[in-house]
This record gives structure tokens, C-alpha cells and sequence, in this order.
């Protein structure tokens, strides 16, 4: 009920624009096709963005490429991003605005085993943790610091086998990733303590769609309606969580990346958490709050010398 | 046809049913012992081959990995007590690949700035392209090999490891890391990581060979569960044991997994995983810690059960219907000469005893039984024969003593009036005899003097001795009745003739009257009779007054009295026999005097003719028809009024 409110509250797109010769754009995504981003591909196979006027053309993402850059060199029209991310890269002068932040809470979780006696956040000290590198690293360190405790920090590639091995006392995770690797490994969820940095402050809003500011100045219609679609596509995968993994286990497919139903489905529903999460109307929406949490996080952080302002970064489509 | 025979449920019926049953309750129990040992035995042996398969296997696996892990290891030992330039590292690490063929790849990476002081990335790999071997150095910014697994699972747990597999140009590999170190300052420092990657397509291929009978077969699973053969290639680093677990909703699997994974070896029955039952065997392989797991599918194991079972079942069939027909045809031997038994004694009863009887062959039951009821068949006819004979005889006596008692009734005077031209009195008699001959009698006979001698006389027992002694002492009164001037008189003569020589101790009771028919004077003797009734007009009948007397024939010299009454015009004198008062009903109550007063005071208007009749009717009405045992007899004399 609340999805279809949100879908009739963006009037600005007409439903005629399918006689209306399509325009090209390009979709770069922030990693390798997987649930993370099953609205895109569900919006794309059921003709949203077709719809909306869009002859969208999705670009796969994965260790080696950068959608700041595929932004910068006009490899792509627009893409999602961590807003962590976003956020340094504006610093850095790269001019990209964010017109819909579709993640509003942090996934990211450093998991442990229960056996391992550390219960709270503070027991990490002197433990070897594993972590994640770059935007990843933010939020653990900023926890790290705030706690004033100092962990063993070892670099975590894209696995949890340092954790399964006990080769590590505590890793980082994806709630929706490898955290449910971790239980597909065999550890029940009732063996393990984790911790949410939306416990600790710390909820950075994670994935938001991006376009750089001279494309919205041109083609301000064209990324509303892309936004628009995106959410119709979010919004059906969630209401059809079957075919959507069936979706996003093709494009996984194709993309030769191992997938399996169990994870995708997972990862779906938990996405579903943290885009519409118990009560949330505003789908999409960057809240002030959470903008000026993360810049500041970055900016103790020392990974930002100068701020953009709210207003500057986050253009919405009204 | 079958219902008539349900029906009829003779013994062979019974007999077939009783076979048929125990058949079935005797082959049941073979059937399912025969189930659960051969069951047990299938399983025994599943187990057996399927541990031999598994040990065999993972013994080959073992060898193969084993000696992979000796490559890196001398590597690291080689590596650490000397150092070396990018050339010679190419040359030992190509070399050493050359003599290696199971491995794809060698490749040794450096701790940053530990091969050179100035150099953070050194990384070196040497491997098979095509049939080549190719050489080449890695690591920069954006390749960060000291952050790859392989690197770190060495690095941090500080022992060789085996990887989880991974994907490497459509082929599934791991790495064996083995940790370099060196001692710098008399300290124990880690300078890199020695690695080798093989190919698993020979572990795939060992792993995929397994059969265990038709449909058993076995699969791989990582440490983390992941499945790295199965022949379901879908699956292949897919999926995780837990992940199909997971998609299965099947928290049972999922546990099965744990388990797996958490011990060396194990067996489950009959789980029900990979969308069949199964026997589940699993074990680990020591090197990597993988789990080598066999699924032999429940089914399979249960067919050649099933199929064993179907021939015991057919073979129970068969082997009950064969009992069956044998019970029914042994049942019919006998019976059907029972049958033939059976009709033959109908027809015996129905009294042919002429009938033949089957031969019957052997000497069994039913032969001796066939026996029996020829001989009784004998033995009836001779009973016959010998019942016809009594019954002839018997029938000769009978109809002498019809004949007996027909004279002796015949000798008692029957015409009445006797006397018609005395108009004085009348007399009247009537006897009813008994079944058999009896002793009663009466007679009447005038004397000289206006006399007339009566009397009623009852002899002792019955039948032809009776008869006689009866004829004996009726001839006896009728012979001294005429020189008696008294009663008395004539029954000492009747009792001295009596007694003389009566050794059968018979003896007779006696009342004998004289009346003077012209006076009405009547003297009387009692020879141990029952006292007559006098009945008289105006006056209830009553017993007269007897003199003492004993029965005749028992004491010779027994001297009787006389009494003398004299009797009005019109008195009625009424005579009988026990036979009269010791008339007996059904219900065993006698007649009595009482009774005959009664009767005779109703009737005492009446002519002695009527008396006599009414008296005997009413004594026949009272027996309602009992057959007595004795004569009754009555006789009345009536001094006539004129």
C-alpha cells in the first residue's frame, strides 16, 4: 500500500512517454550484478524504464571498476554509489549529486563468534579484526576510535574465510552479504554476536543513485524518471521476491558470478529492510541528519578537507 | 459354486481354512524375518562396500594432495636458508613446476619490502598456459595480493592451508599456502607466502567415478560447505550445503551439515537430502578437511529387498495355495467315504440292511470306522431277527391270556336277572377286568329253603396263576355251596380245600351271604374282605357290621363266623372289590369309601342296575381313563319291595 502512495506520488513523468522517442542512458552499477541491486535489473526487465522513456543500458561494476570515474569520463550517465563514497568524491572535486538515496541505513556489521567471550563492542581490544578496505574501513575505524579501543586490524578481501577459519576473533560483514555466507557456511545465527553500526551512531545511509551536476542541469526529467523506475522495480522485487531473484540469478549468470537462490532471496529481503525498513514513506529520501553524520564521521576522519553543503550534494526529484 | 461351499463348511472346508491360515501366519513370519535379515545384511554390506569406497577414495585423494603439499613445503625450507634473485626464483619456481605436473601453478609472494627494502609488491608466479609455462610477477596498488585468502589464511593462522576452491578459468582450483619465514635478528619473521594451485578436475574426477551399486554416489563439500563436486553441476561452488538446506526450508539437512562438518566421519539413515533418501556416509579428507560424503539412495537399497520380498511373497503364495489344494484333497480322501458312511447309516436307519458297502481300501480311521458300521449293520440284523422271534413269542402268550381271561370271564354268570321268576330279590354284576388276567369273581346260586348263596371274592396277585387259583376256588364255593347250611360253614370248606398243598402261599378274600329271600334274614361271613354297603331307603348308605374273618387258603383250620342282619323290603345290598376303593387317578389318590358312600347316596333310588353302572362310571370318570391294575368288580342284590 505504502509502495503503490509512493509510486502515484511522482506525477511528473507521463505514462505516454512510451511513444516518445527513448533516450540513452547508461547505468553503471557499484559491483558485480547481485540482489544489492535486483530493483535495476527487475525495473529493466518488466520495461520501467522504457516506460519512464529510457533506453537504459546497465554496466556490471566489480573490484575494477570505479563509477566515480565511469561519472568523470563520461562512460556513464548515472550510477549508485556508497554515499560515503560520493561524499569524498565530491570533496575530491569531482561534481556528482545525489538525487535519491535508496539504502537509508548501514548494512555493514562486525560479526564474532559467541564463543569467543567478546560481547560488547569494547571487547574487540587487542582482538584481531578483519575488516573491509577503503569506504568499508570508515565506519569500523570512526567506532574504533570513539570507543578508544584498538583492535588487531587485518585487511578482509571479499570473503569471511579469514573468520570461518578462525583466523581472525571478529570480521566485517554485510548484513545482506556475508553474513548470510556465514550461515551458508554451517554457523547458526544463534552462534555468532554482531554488531550494527545503526546501533552506534554510525548508520551511514549506504547505496544512492548518482548523476554528475552537468547531467542534471541538461537532464533533469530523464534522472527523475530513472529514479522513478528504479523505485517501480524496487518496489515489485520486493513484492515478488521469487521472480526477482529469478531475475537477478540470470544477470549473475551471465555475468559468470557464482549465485545461488538462498543468498539472492536473502539479500533481497534485507535490502527490503533497509529501503522501506518498518515505517518509512520516505523511499529514496536523504535525510539532513544522516548527511551531516556521515560528512562529519569523514571529516574526523581526516578523509575530507572541505564540506559540501545538503542542499549542494542532495538534489531530489520533487 | 465357492458360496454352496463356504456354506457347507464340512471338515474339508475347515481343514483347508486351517492350513490356508497357518500357511499364511507361518509364511508371514519367514517373509519378515527374511525382510529384516536381508535388510540388515543389504545394509551390512552397503556399509561395508560404501567405507571400503570411501577410504579408497580419500586414500587416493590423500596421496595426490600430500604430495602436492610437499612442493611448496621443500619450497619454503629451500627459500629460507637462502635468497634469491628475480632470475633464480624464476628458474626454481618454473623448475620445480616442470617436474610437477599434477600442479597448474607455483607462485612465491613477499611480505612488503621483504624481498627488497624498497620493493612493497613482489610477487612471483609460474604456470601453465596451453602446454606452456609461463612466468610472470604480480602485485601493484590495485593488486594487493597480501590481502588475498590464500596470503592471509597462511599468514594469520601461521600453518599451511588449503584454500576454498575457486573458479580460475572454468576450472575449479585451491592453493596450498605454506608460510615462509626467517629468522632477522634472531627473530622468527614471516618474509611470504609459498603457494601451489592444482586444477581439481582429477579430484572431480576421482570423486565422480564413485558408484555405489546402480544410483549410490558421492559428492565434495568444502570446509565451509561449499559443494565442489556433485553431479549435479548447478550446484558446483553455487551452492553450499547450507544453501540448498536453506532453499529447502529444511532445518534437518541444515543440521546434517553441521554435523559433517564438525566430525571426522559419520553415517545417516535414510536422510533425506538432495531430494532423495539416502543413506548418507560421509568423511573428512585430512589434508584440506573437506568432506567426502556418499548418498546411496534408500530406494535402490530397498529394491533388491522389495525384489527378494516379492519372491518369498510369490513363492508364500504359491506354496500356501499348493497347501491348500493338498489339505482339500486329503480332506476329500476322507470324507467322501465318510459321505458314503453317512448315507449308508441314513439308509441303514431307514432299516435296509441289505445295502452294499463300499470296499474300502487300507486300514485307517476311516476303513475301520467303514468296518465298524458293517459290522454293526451284522449285528443289527441278528438283533432283529431275534427281536422278531421274542416279539412272536411274546405275542403267542398274550393272546392265550386274552384267551385265559376271556373263559374265565366267560364262566362268571352274565345273564341278569339270573333269576326272573323270583320276585323277592334281584341281583345284579358287572366286572370290569383289568389290564392282565385278575383274580376277582362273583357268583350267586339259589339253595334249598328259599335261599340264594352270593358272593364276591378278590385272589391274590395276578396274571394265569391268579386266573386259576380264581377257577380252583369258584369251583370250590360252587361245589360246597349246597351242603352249606351257613356262610361259615362254606368257608371253612372253601379255606380247608385251599389250604391244602398251597405252596404258592395264594390266598383269596371272601364276602359270602346267605339271604332267606323270603324273610330278608341274611347271615353272612367275611373271609378278610371289604364290608359291603347296605343301602336303605331313608338312611344314608352304610358299611354293615362284619364278623371277624382272615383271607382263605393260609390257615386251614381257620374257623369263620357267622352274622345275621335282617334286611327290610326294599334294602339294597352293595358288594365290591378293592378294585372299586384302590381306584387310582393320575394324580396316585384313591377312590375310596368316602367316594363310594357318596356315590351310592346319590344313586340309592335307583335300580341295582343303575347303581351297579353310575358306581362304575363314576369310578371311571375319577381314574379319567388310567389304565388299573386291578379287576373292578361290583355286585348289588336287592330285597324287592314287591
Amino acid at each position: 500500500m505504502i509502495i503503490l502512495v509512493i509510486i502515484f506520488a511522482f506525477p511528473t513523468i507521463s505514462f505516454s512517454s512510451q511513444d516518445v522517442t527513448l533516450k540513452k542512458m547508461k547505468f553503471v552499477l557499484q559491483w558485480l550484478p547481485q540482489g544489492q541491486f535486483a530493483g535495476y535489473f527487475v525495473g529493466f526487465e518488466k520495461g520501467y524504464y522504457r516506460k519512464h522513456g529510457i533506453d537504459l543500458e546497465i554496466i556490471n561494476g566489480g573490484p575494477d571498476i570505479s563509477p566515480a570515474q565511469y561519472l568523470k569520463e563520461g562512460k556513464a550517465d548515472i550510477s549508485t554509489m556508497w554515499l560515503s563514497t560520493a561524499i569524498q568524491k565530491r570533496a575530491e572535486g569531482l561534481n556528482i549529486v545525489n538525487i535519491a538515496q535508496m539504502f537509508q541505513r548501514s548494512s555493514l556489521l562486525i560479526v564474532t563468534m559467541k564463543k569467543s567471550g567478546i560481547k560488547t563492542p569494547k571487547d574487540l581490544h587487542d582482538k584481531k579484526v578483519s575488516i573491509f578496505d577503503g569506504d568499508f574501513a570508515i565506519q569500523p575505524k570512526a567506532l574504533f576510535r570513539l570507543l578508544n579501543i584498538t583492535p588487531q586490524l587485518i585487511p578482509q578481501s571479499a570473503t569471511v574465510n579469514l573468520f570461518l577459519r578462525g583466523a581472525v576473533d571478529a570480521t566485517s560483514a554485510m548484513r545482506y552479504n556475508e553474513y548470510h555466507t556465514i550461515l551458508s557456511s554451517g554457523i547458526n545465527e544463534d552462534e555468532l554476536t554482531v554488531f550494527s553500526f545503526n546501533d552506534y551512531n554510525l548508520g551511514f545511509p549506504e547505496d544512492g543513485i548518482y548523476v554528475t551536476e552537468g547531467f542534471i542541469k541538461q537532464h533533469r526529467d530523464l534522472a527523475c524518471a530513472f529514479v522513478k523506475a528504479s523505485i517501480e522495480g524496487w518496489s515489485r522485487a520486493f513484492a515478488n521476491p521469487d521472480e526477482a531473484v529469478d531475475i537477478v540469478l540470470k544477470y549473475m549468470k551471465k555475468a559468470g558470478v557464482p549465485a545461488n537462490r538462498s543468498h539472492q532471496r536473502w539479500m533481497i529481503m534485507k535490502i527490503k529492510d533497509v529501503i522501506i525498513g518498518n515505517n518509512d514513506t520516505n523511499i529514496g529520501l536523504l535525510s539532513k541528519d544522516s548527511y551531516q553524520m556521515v560528512i562529519n564521521e569523514l571529516f574526523k576522519a581526516q578523509l575530507i578537507k572541505r564540506m559540501t553543503t545538503y542542499e549542494d550534494f542532495y538534489r531530489p526529484c520533487k | 459354486m465357492q458360496i454352496d461351499f463356504l456354506k457347507s463348511k464340512g471338515i474339508a472346508f475347515r481343514l483347508c481354512l486351517v492350513f490356508s491360515v497357518c500357511g499364511a501366519l507361518v509364511f508371514s513370519l519367514i517373509i519378515l524375518t527374511n525382510y529384516l535379515y536381508s535388510r540388515q545384511k543389504t545394509e551390512e554390506q552397503i556399509n561395508k562396500e560404501v567405507n571400503a569406497t570411501v577410504s579408497s577414495a580419500i586414500n587416493k585423494v590423500e596421496s595426490v594432495l600430500n604430495a602436492v603439499e610437499k612442493v611448496p613445503e621443500n619450497l619454503a625450507m629451500f627459500f629460507e636458508k637462502n635468497r634469491f634473485e628475480e632470475h633464480e626464483i624464476k628458474d626454481i619456481l618454473c623448475e620445480t613446476l616442470k617436474r610437477n605436473p599434477e600442479i597448474f601453478g607455483l607462485s612465491i609472494a613477499f611480505e612488503p619490502n621483504k624481498f627488497k627494502k624498497d620493493r612493497v609488491y613482489a610477487g612471483f608466479y609460474c604456470f601453465r598456459k596451453k602446454k606452456e609455462i609461463v612466468f610472470e610477477q604480480y602485485g601493484s596498488d590495485s593488486d594487493k595480493y597480501f590481502y588475498q585468502d590464500w596470503y592471509q589464511l597462511a599468514k594469520e593462522l601461521q600453518s599451511p592451508q588449503w584454500s576454498e576452491p575457486y573458479f580460475e578459468e572454468q576450472t575449479i582450483m585451491s592453493s596450498y599456502s605454506v608460510p615462509l619465514y626467517r629468522n632477522v635478528d634472531s627473530k622468527r619473521q614471516l618474509i611470504g607466502i609459498i603457494v601451489a594451485d592444482i586444477s581439481l578436475e582429477w579430484l572431480s574426477d576421482i570423486v565422480q567415478s564413485i558408484k555405489v551399486f546402480q544410483t549410490g554416489y558421492a559428492m565434495l563439500i568444502s570446509q565451509n560447505g561449499t559443494i565442489v563436486t556433485h553431479p549435479n553441476r548447478k550446484l558446483i561452488m553455487n551452492e553450499t550445503f547450507f544453501s540448498i538446506a536453506e532453499e529447502k526450508n529444511d532445518l534437518k539437512m541444515r543440521d546434517i551439515g553441521r554435523q559433517m562438518l564438525r566430525k571426522d566421519s559419520g553415517q545417516f539413515d535414510n536422510a533425506d537430502i538432495f531430494d532423495t533418501k539416502a543413506h548418507v556416509y560421509y568423511s573428512k579428507i585430512p589434508s584440506n578437511e573437506w568432506r567426502l560424503i556418499i548418498l546411496f539412495p534408500s530406494e535402490e537399497m530397498l529394491q533388491d529387498i522389495k525384489k527378494l520380498n516379492l519372491i518369498v511373497v510369490t513363492l508364500a503364495i504359491t506354496g500356501i495355495a499348493m497347501l491348500s489344494l493338498m489339505s482339500l484333497y486329503v480332506a476329500k480322501t476322507i470324507t467322501r467315504p465318510l459321505t458314503n458312511l453317512s448315507d449308508i447309516t441314513e439308509q441303514i436307519g431307514k432299516g435296509n440292511l441289505e445295502i452294499e458297502m463300499p470296499e474300502i481300501q487300507g486300514n485307517d480311521e476311516v476303513a475301520r470306522l467303514s468296518d465298524s458300521v458293517s459290522k454293526m449293520r451284522f449285528a443289527l440284523k441278528d438283533y432283529i431277527a431275534q427281536l422278531t422271534n421274542a416279539t412272536i413269542a411274546k405275542e403267542r402268550i398274550e393272546s392265550e391270556l386274552r384267551i385265559a381271561h376271556d373263559i374265565q370271564m366267560n364262566i362268571l354268570p352274565k345273564t341278569f336277572p339270573p333269576f326272573p321268576d323270583k320276585a323277592e330279590f334281584d341281583i345284579f354284576a358287572m366286572i370290569e377286568p383289568a389290564r392282565e388276567v385278575g383274580g376277582d369273581f362273583y357268583d350267586f346260586y339259589l339253595l334249598d329253603g328259599d335261599r340264594v348263596c352270593f358272593l364276591v371274592a378278590d385272589v391274590s396277585g395276578k396274571g394265569v396263576p391268579a386266573a386259576l387259583f380264581m377257577s380252583v376256588t369258584k369251583t370250590f364255593f360252587k361245589v360246597f355251596a349246597n351242603n352249606a347250611q351257613m356262610p361259615h360253614h362254606l368257608l371253612d370248606a372253601v379255606n380247608s380245600e385251599l389250604s391244602e398243598n398251597n405252596d404258592s402261599a395264594m390266598f383269596v378274600t371272601v364276602f359270602c351271604g346267605i339271604l332267606h329271600y323270603k324273610t330278608g334274614e341274611l347271615y353272612f361271613a367275611n373271609g378278610g374282605h371289604l364290608p359291603p354297603v347296605l343301602v336303605r331307603k331313608d338312611t344314608p348308605p352304610t358299611f354293615i357290621e362284619m364278623p371277624d374273618g382272615v383271607v382263605l387258603g393260609v390257615f386251614r383250620d381257620y374257623k369263620y363266623e357267622t352274622a345275621k342282619i335282617r334286611l327290610q323290603k326294599g334294602d339294597k345290598l352293595i358288594l365290591y372289590t378293592d378294585g372299586v376303593t384302590e381306584a387310582m387317578n393320575d394324580k396316585n389318590e384313591l377312590y375310596d369309601s368316602k367316594r363310594l358312600i357318596n356315590c351310592l347316596k346319590i344313586t340309592s333310588h335307583m335300580s341295582i342296575q343303575d347303581i351297579t353302572k353310575n358306581l362304575m362310571r363314576d369310578v371311571r370318570v375319577f381314574t379319567e381313563g388310567a389304565p388299573q391294575s386291578d379287576d373292578i368288580t361290583v355286585l348289588c342284590i336287592d330285597f324287592k319291595e314287591q
